[in-house]
């Protein structure tokens, strides 16, 4: 399916913090491969009828979650040097990439697998109680790891297609602990593979 | 922002579908410059949701080039969304504009485009929401001076309460002019600011008496007036979601039905080189897929082949699509499409307008039968396997015959693709035609609400051919559009009254609800069928008699004659009409037009 074998896999790993996490994130492979033009970077086009950048996102970010450690993989025709730098200077405010590497192992969807939320109230704390609900609904299976931290809970999960953001908003609404969406903030710290001897998510670079 | 701020309003966002409308950030937009109170802070106020509005290219140009004046600087909003506007109000927030997140109120202008007259009670919205009373007569000198352009600007009475100036023309050459007046009086008193912009030629105050009518003023040379060398490039996906570029302004085939073509003219066009620059440009700074070539009539532009030949290196390379908004009804512009991938896609658009060569020649929409035919042929032979054709109904002196017409077409259209092998479906949309403003059919009625549902009825129920669909407009959208677009002041209680009663988003068929505007006519006394469905006396005083767009009363008058007389009138490129610019102006081709 895919060309020209001169091609590199960029994996990046990148922020989307302050309003443009509400920006859905189907919206991204487009928005960052405007950038990468702009930069003047040539991306690997997929082949057939309609030809598009060659990109693989990580897990679905829910609307309104601000993302601190997001993967993506893209295929370039070139990778330089100062690649790097100048894609993020043609992002939009809020996008940052941090890292990145050439990449040639496993596809991306089959690495990240965990995810660690943080889960605030706004304008209030959440303890122990928000801890239990979530630890009971979630189960053990998905459920790594859970604590409470300066008023928020924090959670290590797996099962990203099950256990998303809106699936523990939810969890709370249903048993009283806040009234949905509008009440919470919430930031996923990271994404990768769950390590269980040092209780972390292993990044994915 | 502040942190409390960003609170504030990812509360609001949390609640609304697609946040993403009102978050700004995209790439081009901002920065917002430096607070000093010596910057003259425009926020320019789509009365449409995110998605129409973004794809605006009015506003892209106005939004460079008020930001390229060093005392200037220029932000966005758009209509919310009726779930946004709820929140907005439940939760005491004001609407903020998309780069600085200070709300509409806070701004020295705010800046209306009037587009299409079922958005107008969505001006109101924006005003209301944003903290701005909504009649300059309210308004006070710490308000912002509210302004507005675009084609309603040209018979602005219903809405004009609700504006303290009009824009007559070209944005490119007024707004400088008004802005640096509005930048010289900053903190000076309200009366002080509209009596200055009152002076200016091409603006339009209504609180304002003044004797001659305000004429239109127009950019004469385009390629060295203001472009736009940038562009804001939204973070999700919007109606027109590309590169535009215009590539001339005006039209000159001179159809009897069309304002646009009537209250823009004369035709100027750019040149191919300065286009392919400018393209070459904004791809880079942009990153966008495509490119459109925008103007009333993109295949009549004299320097389309040359153009092409520029532009095809810059778009190979970087693997860009070049799209045109519409195709003239012939063989040549079909060829031309098929060379251009975008175009390969789904199916042609051609607008034949009327059923019958009679009926054309009254509206003198100059494509013939054979027009037509060779134009179908040229799509079939080329692979493509469907066709959409735009037709109008309730046009002057129309018969049935003529809406026979409409299916002769139709028939030929799935002959020609049968004969070429291709699928050959075929859709055919009617809309009601609506008498506009500055143009020769400004005196006629509209055709009445029960007659436009009859007629659509009757060509849909009467096609013969299965690969033929249409679908005609419901006549009440089209019958309210006809009421504002020759209205006077009075209707903008009426505007008023409506949105106090919940009109939003009226061009919107999941929003429009005709009762609502029919019970607030009936309460405010006011028929609306004598703005619609009344034909004028050519000697009544109209409501947009001081607004002179450039063409003569008396060039519309003549049209008006020939139209009913079946005649002709030849496109102004084939020798000067007389419409009211020859002499007036340097363009070329209009500075000494003969009769």
């Amino acid at each position: 399916m895919y060309g020209d074998a001169a091609m590199v896999r960029i994996r990046i790993i990148f922020e989307k913090k302050g309003l443009i996490s509400f920006l859905n994130h189907q919206d991204l492979p487009v928005l960052f491969s405007r950038a990468a033009k702009r930069a003047g970077l040539s991306m690997e086009f997929t082949q057939g009828f309609s030809p598009h950048p060659h990109i693989s996102l990580g897990p679905p970010l829910a609307s309104g979650v601000e993302g601190c450690y997001e993967p993506a993989d893209f295929w370039f025709n070139e990778w330089g040097g100062t690649s790097l730098e100048v894609w993020n200077a043609a992002l939009p405010e809020g996008l940052k990439i941090l890292e990145c590497a050439e990449a040639d192992g496993p596809a991306l969807a089959k690495s990240a697998v965990a995810a660690v939320y943080r889960i605030c109230g706004l304008g209030f704390e959440l303890g122990e109680k928000a801890k239990t609900v979530l630890q009971e609904s979630v189960g053990e299976n998905t459920l790594y790891a859970a604590s409470v931290d300066c008023g928020c809970i924090v959670l290590a999960v797996g099962d990203l297609e099950h256990c998303s953001a809106g699936s523990l908003v939810k969890i709370l609404r249903e048993n009283g602990i806040c009234s949905g969406w509008p009440d919470l903030f919430i930031v996923r710290e990271s994404v990768g593979s769950w390590d269980a001897v040092s209780g972390r998510v292993l990044p994915l670079i | 922002m502040y942190l409390s701020e960003e609170k504030t309003k990812r509360a609001v966002l949390a609640r609304v579908k697609r946040p993403s409308r009102y978050i700004g950030g995209e790439w081009g937009s901002g920065p917002v410059k430096d607070g000093n109170n010596n910057i003259l802070r425009v926020c320019y106020a789509f009365p449409d949701v995110y998605e129409v509005g973004m794809s605006y290219l009015g506003y892209q140009i106005l939004y460079s080039l008020t930001k390229s004046l060093p005392y200037a600087d220029a932000e966005r909003v758009y209509a919310p969304w009726p779930d946004m506007e709820e929140v907005l109000r439940s939760s005491h927030c004001k609407l903020w504009a998309l780069e600085s997140k200070r709300p509409v109120c806070d701004f020295d202008v705010v800046g209306f485009t009037l587009q299409y007259e079922l958005s107008y009670t969505n001006i109101l919205t924006i005003l209301d929401l944003g903290g701005v009373p909504l009649r300059s007569e309210h308004r006070g000198d710490s308000d912002p001076i509210v302004i507005a352009g675009g084609p309603g600007a040209l018979s602005p009475e219903p809405v004009a309460p609700f504006i303290d100036a009009f824009c007559i023309g070209d944005g490119e050459v007024l707004v400088p002019d008004v802005m640096n007046v509005l930048h010289e009086l900053q903190g000076r008193p309200r009366n002080e600011k509209l009596l200055a912009l009152s002076k200016i030629s091409g603006v339009y105050v209504p609180q304002i008496q003044v004797s001659d009518p305000v004429r239109r003023r127009i950019a004469e040379d385009l390629d060295s007036s203001f472009y736009h060398t940038d562009m804001i490039v939204p973070n999700t996906g919007i109606v027109h979601d590309r590169v535009a570029v215009q590539v001339f302004k005006g039209c000159t085939r001179g159809c009897r039905f069309c304002q646009a073509g009537m209250i823009d003219r004369p035709v100027r066009e750019r040149s191919a080189s300065s286009v392919a620059k400018q393209i070459d440009t904004l791809l880079k700074k942009t990153g966008w897929e495509e490119v459109g070539l925008l103007s009333l009539a993109t295949c009549d532009w004299t320097q389309l082949d040359d153009a092409f030949k520029k532009i095809r290196p810059i778009l190979e390379g970087n693997k860009v699509k070049l799209s045109l908004p519409s195709l003239r009804v012939d063989a040549f512009s079909v060829n031309m499409a098929a060379g251009l991938e975008s175009m390969r896609k789904g199916g042609l658009t051609f607008a034949p307008e009327a059923g019958t060569q009679r009926l054309r020649n009254v509206i003198n929409k100059g494509v013939s039968d054979d027009d037509i035919d060779s134009a179908l042929e040229a799509t079939f032979s080329h692979g493509w396997d469907r066709v959409k054709l735009y037709f109008m109904m309730g046009l002057p002196t129309e018969t049935e015959e003529d809406l026979a017409g409409i299916h002769d077409i139709c028939d030929r259209a799935v002959s020609i693709a049968r004969r070429n092998k291709r699928r050959g479906d075929i859709s055919a949309s009617l809309a009601g035609f609506v008498p506009k403003a500055h143009t020769p059919f400004q005196w006629e009625a509209q055709l009445d609400r029960a007659s436009l549902r009859e007629r659509g009825r009757w060509v849909k129920n009467n096609i013969r051919n299965r690969k033929v669909s249409l679908t005609y407009h419901e006549p009440e959208q089209t019958y309210l559009e006809g009421v504002f677009a020759r209205g006077d002041s009075r209707l903008a209680d009426a505007i008023e009254e409506a949105w106090r009663r919940g009109a939003r988003f009226d061009g919107w068929t999941e929003h429009f609800n005709f009762e609502r505007w029919s019970e607030v006519f009936r309460d405010l006394e006011i028929d609306p069928d004598s703005y619609a469905c009344r034909a004028r006396a050519l000697n009544e005083k109209l409501p947009w008699d001081h607004i002179n767009s450039g063409v003569s009363k008396a060039f519309l008058m003549h049209e008006r004659e020939k139209a009913f007389a079946g005649e002709r009138t030849r496109d102004c490129r084939e020798g000067c009409n007389g419409c009211g610019w020859q002499g007036y102006t340097n363009v070329r081709g209009c500075s000494n037009g003969q009769n």
